[in-house]
């Protein structure tokens, strides 16, 4: 991966790079324990300590080469905003994401993974019942081989325990 | 061989032919649709495969590992997009030749070119076994630890033109791997007093999150594009083989480099493919024809790719050093069965070892029939909406995190790696030196530890004659590396 033209976002992500590293650095003395009379090799704080010293040489120099990109191609900084502004965009995704991962133990993980199908069917914009059906079968398909076959452990929703016995256990062990 | 024809055994299982069926067709299906690619899936099965026998559980994800690449070479030859990052090569003479409507030949020469890698590499790893097994056990902590410090090294140098940053992410996974309560003073580490940090950052939550759920943003972001099949009708399939049999000197020097920079950590099949295209290319009596359809530049980027994945199983078997992050995923379910890779494994559980040499080997048959059989079956595949391939892999990735530990907070931590994966693709800058950063050092801090009961200072680190050795190499690498640098810097223009 040869990169090196300037990219729209690189300033802005080597300084944020540079603040995060500074903050770790600075973090050291709070974050790990020094043990009196233990050698440096062998102190629980050296390890990360010399993570922290490569972040911040290699981002330090990462920002310094990002700015002589700047320099040499007298690139226009301002698109800088506009593509922070990108990298917020997938956040309406995290959400729908984190809804369903609270919804999982309320609705049980068939239910809540039908609906995020169909409702993220719906929000990027397939109005087809072709995809609706297909969106339902995937959710299902999933299930089926992660919870029913495979035994990956994924707990019950909450009204599985209000149904009858038997079938609230098989519920709670394939669906 | 009497261990090997042991190992055979394996096959009157039903859950082993299973795996080798997933593995393989499911491999191949990921590989076909662009935007998939073997890490993602790989990282949302990974959890599943940990209540599953061992060797089954490693056969999914090295069927997949390796099936994808031949499935990754279809939209490479046929709509001109690679399926999978390391087809991008194939795509110059692939294409080329669909355009010049010999896309059968092209798409069957692929195959058996694959097919071609993927044995010669299995073989090589058989025959390579004695020699391992025997070498293996020579290593010490200090020599294993000098060697991921050479894989780390390797990942640096081979992202030319991005060595900083690939060397900001490394060190930036080799801090998360330290996060959480350190194993031998039992002190907490950039916990920050959250108790919810204490157990660290799980290799899994950062793998779903850097791959999966990135691509997921990234392809619900875009926007679908109307994809026009070519014709599949003409030649015969065997023209593709007979091609393969014309240049079968290409053929295994290309599959001879796959090899070698599958056992180098670090390298992968990038590299491997860069280095026998350029030198079909330069051993072609016609190399005019390179870029425009020829049948050598196919051989060389297949060949070379799918001998990687059984050859980077040297070092994570041999050492425990997985080479690349599909391997180093793939550590994890070693862990999780307490069957620990490195020098004793041959010894402990040369069954095992042998047992997935013979599914690989079986992995890649398997692939050929389905290939061979249902190649325009998959063409539909390829024509999935890409945002509702973004939409499933959302809702896949959390199968992955979320049967963890059942835990929100490792849903959240996942969206937050995604959050920064899709910054990374954004600007086009790589992945995974994290994840190696990651794995390997959390290797190296424990070898380091295990290895500072012996010395007395850092230079009895390089005493021993592999660890010198080893040391040697870096030094080397370094150097050439930084005179190189050196001579772009001071002649821009030329390097450009």
């Amino acid at each position: 991966m040869n990169r090196s033209q300037y990219h729209a976002g690189d300033l802005a992500f080597a300084i944020i790079l540079v603040v995060v590293s500074g903050f770790l650095m600075l973090s050291i003395p709070e974050e790990t324990k020094w043990f009196n009379g233990l050698a440096l090799l062998k102190q629980p704080r050296f390890w990360p300590s010399m993570a922290i010293a490569g972040l911040l040489f290699f981002s330090c120099a990462y920002a310094i080469a990002v700015w002589r990109r700047v320099k040499r191609e007298q690139a226009a900084v301002r698109e800088e905003f506009d593509e922070m502004l990108e990298w917020l965009r997938p956040l309406e995704y995290v959400g729908y994401f984190l809804a369903y991962v609270f919804l999982v133990p309320v609705l049980g993980y068939l239910f809540a993974t039908v609906t995020f199908f169909v409702l993220m069917n719906l929000r990027v914009g397939y109005r087809s019942k072709k995809m609706y059906a297909i969106a339902v079968f995937i959710a299902v398909l999933v299930v089926v081989i992660f919870k029913s076959a495979l035994q990956v452990k994924i707990g019950a929703g909450m009204w599985y325990e209000m149904l009858p016995r038997e079938l609230a256990n098989f519920f709670i062990l394939y669906l | 061989m009497e261990l090997l024809l042991n190992s055979l055994e394996i096959f009157t299982r039903l859950d082993v032919w299973a795996a080798l069926l997933v593995g393989s067709i499911g491999g191949v299906i990921i590989g076909a649709i662009p935007g998939v690619g073997p890490a993602v899936a790989i990282a949302i099965l990974l959890p599943a495969t940990y209540s599953l026998d061992p060797i089954v559980g490693i056969t999914v994800l090295i069927g997949i590992y390796g099936a994808s690449m031949y499935g990754g070479s279809i939209p490479a030859i046929l709509i001109n997009t690679p399926g999978t990052p390391v087809n991008a090569l194939t795509t110059y003479d692939g294409y080329s030749m669909t355009q010049q409507g010999r896309a059968r030949r092209a798409l069957t020469l692929a195959y058996w070119s694959s097919f071609f890698g993927g044995i010669f590499s299995v073989i090589c790893l058989i025959l390579m076994t004695g020699f391992i097994a025997q070498i293996a056990p020579l290593f010490g902590s200090r020599d294993i630890f000098m060697a991921a410090v050479l894989g780390l090294v390797l990942v640096i140098v081979s992202h030319r033109g991005e060595s900083l940053m690939a060397g900001l992410l490394v060190f930036l996974g080799i801090f998360i791997a330290t996060i959480g309560m350190e194993s031998i003073r039992y002190s907490s580490r950039f916990t920050f007093g959250q108790g919810w940090l204490r157990s660290g950052v799980d290799l899994i939550t950062v793998l779903l999150g850097l791959f999966a759920m990135s691509q997921a943003f990234v392809l619900l972001l875009g926007r679908d594009e109307k994809v026009d099949m070519p014709d599949l009708k003409g030649e015969s399939k065997r023209e593709g083989f007979f091609d393969l049999w014309k240049y079968k000197l290409q053929a295994l020097i290309s599959a001879s480099f796959g090899v070698i920079m599958g056992i180098i950590p670090g390298v992968g099949e990038f590299l491997a493919q860069f280095f026998s295209y350029n030198i079909a290319n330069s051993m072609s009596k016609k190399p005019e024809r390179f870029g425009k359809g020829a049948p050598e530049g196919i051989i060389a980027s297949e060949a070379a790719n799918n001998a990687v994945p059984a050859a980077a199983m040297i070092p994570l078997l041999a050492l425990g050093i997985p080479g690349e992050a599909l391997t180093a995923m793939m550590l994890s379910v070693f862990y999780v069965h307490s069957i620990v890779p490195g020098p004793n494994l041959f010894v402990q559980h040369a069954e095992f070892v042998y047992g997935l040499y013979a599914s690989l080997l079986v992995v890649n048959i398997l692939i050929m029939i389905f290939l061979t059989l249902a190649t325009r079956q998959l063409l539909r595949i390829i024509q999935i909406p890409q945002r509702f391939l973004g939409l499933s892999i959302l809702g896949l990735s959390f199968v992955g995190v979320y049967s963890l530990r059942n835990s929100m907070v490792d849903c959240v931590i996942c969206a937050v790696f995604g959050l920064f994966g899709y910054v990374l693709k954004r600007l086009k800058l790589p992945i995974v030196p994290i994840i190696l950063g990651m794995v390997l050092g959390s290797i190296m801090e424990q070898k380091f530890r295990a290895g500072l009961a012996r010395v007395d200072g850092f230079t009895d680190f390089i005493n021993r004659p592999i660890s010198f050795t080893i040391f040697c190499l870096i030094v080397v690498i370094l150097v050439v590396n930084f005179y190189v640098w050196w001579r772009a810097y001071r002649q821009p223009a030329e390097y450009n």
